[in-house]
């Protein structure tokens, strides 16, 4: 009974926690310029997720190890710390996009200035980890993360069909803007497969002091709350394609983006928008704060731990301190907060192979998770699509940028 | 072998994103007016019916008026045959101007004026369109 309360919690709290600011530009922006055409790289980032996120539950119940501690056993310092850089900084630039996020939902209820919110949200985000626990930041904001369900109810209520949703599960390339097309591509895949995710999850694996009874939980947990989350972000993206392509909109501002959900639901429509998007980044700010606070601590052997007393891990709560105010700092000085989320995303998807090949090694380790190796199932999944995620994004980052996208 | 034929891809897409940049790049400065377009039309009529605050209204506006004034300055400043796009500059003028005024609509709260401006403005997308298909086909 306790098993599946723990299921249910987890899911419920994958639903509210899958979404992030990553989730929405790149599903809005697919959806509004390319229709149901780009559906398929969110059910291959999703299938690949939810591999690596049960297998980081995987090595921190049956190893006791977080994921960095393994790394560093396995790999040495020096490997680990290029990893760590890696990891920083695209830490850095997508928690200063969730505060963009946040500072947008701000800004469209209240009309102040995206950027004087910054300050402010970045002070609000500390002050939630400073006095909070990691039940609070992992349940408590994932629960508020259910509002995002809003954008399922205004799927139903726009009745998409079938046969076009069917059609956009299969990857075909458009007539124009190819290059734009991929870099989107790469971008949600960059978005779903969020490493920040993997390093929290089994760093949250050891502060709830998981075991080898936790594997049917972890995998009930990943495969059923990171399927039922990327709903979430399949209907945001067929949303924005029924209501924003039939009229020309192409978001490229958050402004256009918080239209969707006015046609199906009206005004409620504009405010659960503005909700979604505060309380998806907020939850996804707390965690990569955490997350970056949780890698360096466990790179230099301090002591961390998201439920200890400040007092108790100083070096710990001072990384996410200095993190946090330097990230928002990116958005006082004014830079677009979607361009710097989906050129965030995009460069996410060029790092996956460095994060993923040492964790695919000590998946297949024996010393590490012993009975429970990888299958040859997992390891191709995870291979392909982060492979394929590389490939796009060298060809088409540069093209992008050479667009002056 | 692979590193190869991958490298000498890119470099031909590179190409010929390069050689087709300025058609390109006209087409895309029309997409983006066109979506500005859409949205001040979409914001103006949500916030009609109640559907969005008013500072939203107001604040979406100016931008979609801005992104438009920007827009055809790039378009005006890049093109090679200026005379060609000559029709399509002025009816992007007109466009920012009714734009303006819609903001200024929401401003006042003048739900009336707000109405026989979004008329204009969908009259003048038609016309944006079709002057846009007429010189396309040039």
């Amino acid at each position: 009974m306790k098993k599946i309360l723990q299921i249910a919690l987890g899911i419920l709290t994958s639903i509210g926690g899958f979404l992030d600011v990553g989730a929405i530009a790149t599903s809005a922006e697919a959806g509004s310029m390319f229709g149901f055409h780009l559906l398929w790289a969110l059910i291959l980032g999703t299938i690949c997720v939810i591999f690596l996120v049960e297998m980081a539950g995987r090595i921190a119940a049956v190893s006791k190890h977080t994921l960095m501690d393994a790394v560093r056993e396995h790999f040495g310092f020096r490997f680990q710390f290029i990893l760590l850089c890696a990891e920083i900084g695209i830490d850095f630039l997508v928690l200063a996009s969730e505060i963009g996020g946040i500072c947008i939902a701000l800004q469209l209820v209240t009309g102040v200035d995206f950027q004087w919110w910054a300050l402010p949200v970045a002070f609000c985000i500390w002050l939630l980890i400073w006095k909070g626990t990691f039940g609070l930041i992992e349940n408590g904001v994932a629960f508020l993360g259910l509002v995002s369900l809003v954008f399922v109810i205004a799927t139903f209520k726009l009745h998409p069909s079938l046969t076009k949703l069917g059609a956009g599960l299969l990857p075909t390339l458009p007539q124009q803007d190819t290059a734009h097309y991929l870099f989107i591509a790469v971008s949600i895949l960059g978005a779903v497969i969020s490493p920040y995710l993997f390093y929290f999850y089994s760093s949250g694996g050891r502060e709830d002091k998981w075991d080898e009874g936790y594997i049917g939980v972890n995998r009930g947990v990943a495969a059923v709350g990171m399927s039922f989350g990327s709903v979430v972000s399949l209907c945001v993206l067929i949303v924005a394609a029924l209501v924003l392509q039939p009229k020309g909109i192409q978001v490229d501002s958050y402004q256009q983006a918080a239209l969707m959900l006015t046609q199906p639901l009206g005004y409620w429509g504009f405010l659960l928008f503005a909700a979604t998007l505060g309380i998806a980044c907020l939850g996804a700010a707390l965690e990569i704060c955490l997350d970056t606070a949780y890698i360096v601590s466990q790179v230099f052997g301090w002591n961390w731990g998201a439920s200890v007393r400040p007092k108790e891990a100083a070096r710990f709560s001072l990384v996410y301190t200095v993190f946090v105010f330097l990230a928002s700092l990116l958005m006082v000085i004014g830079l677009d907060p979607l361009k710097l989320t989906l050129f965030s995303m995009a460069l996410t998807a060029v790092i996956l192979p460095l994060e993923i090949f040492p964790f695919l090694i000590l998946m297949n380790d024996e010393r590490y998770v012993g009975k429970y190796r990888n299958g040859w199932i997992s390891n191709s999944v995870v291979i392909f699509t982060i492979a394929l995620a590389f490939v796009l994004a060298i060809f088409s980052i540069p093209l992008e940028l050479i667009a002056g996208g | 072998m692979r590193s190869l034929s991958l490298a000498s891809l890119a470099l031909l897409l590179l190409l010929n994103a390069c050689s087709s940049k300025s058609s390109a790049d006209e087409s895309q400065e029309l997409e983006t007016i066109t979506s500005w377009v859409a949205t001040a039309q979409m914001a103006g009529s949500a916030w009609s019916q109640g559907n969005v605050p008013t500072v939203y209204a107001q604040q979406t506006l100016s931008q979609a008026q801005q992104k438009l004034h920007k827009e055809t300055d790039t378009l005006a400043n890049s093109s090679t045959n200026s005379t060609r796009l000559h029709p399509i500059l002025e009816q992007l003028r007109l466009l920012e101007s009714n734009v303006s005024q819609m903001a200024q609509a929401v401003k006042q709260k003048n739900y009336t004026t707000m109405s026989q401006h979004l008329k204009q403005l969908s009259t003048q997308k038609q016309a944006l369109s079709t002057l846009a298909k007429t010189v396309g086909g040039q």
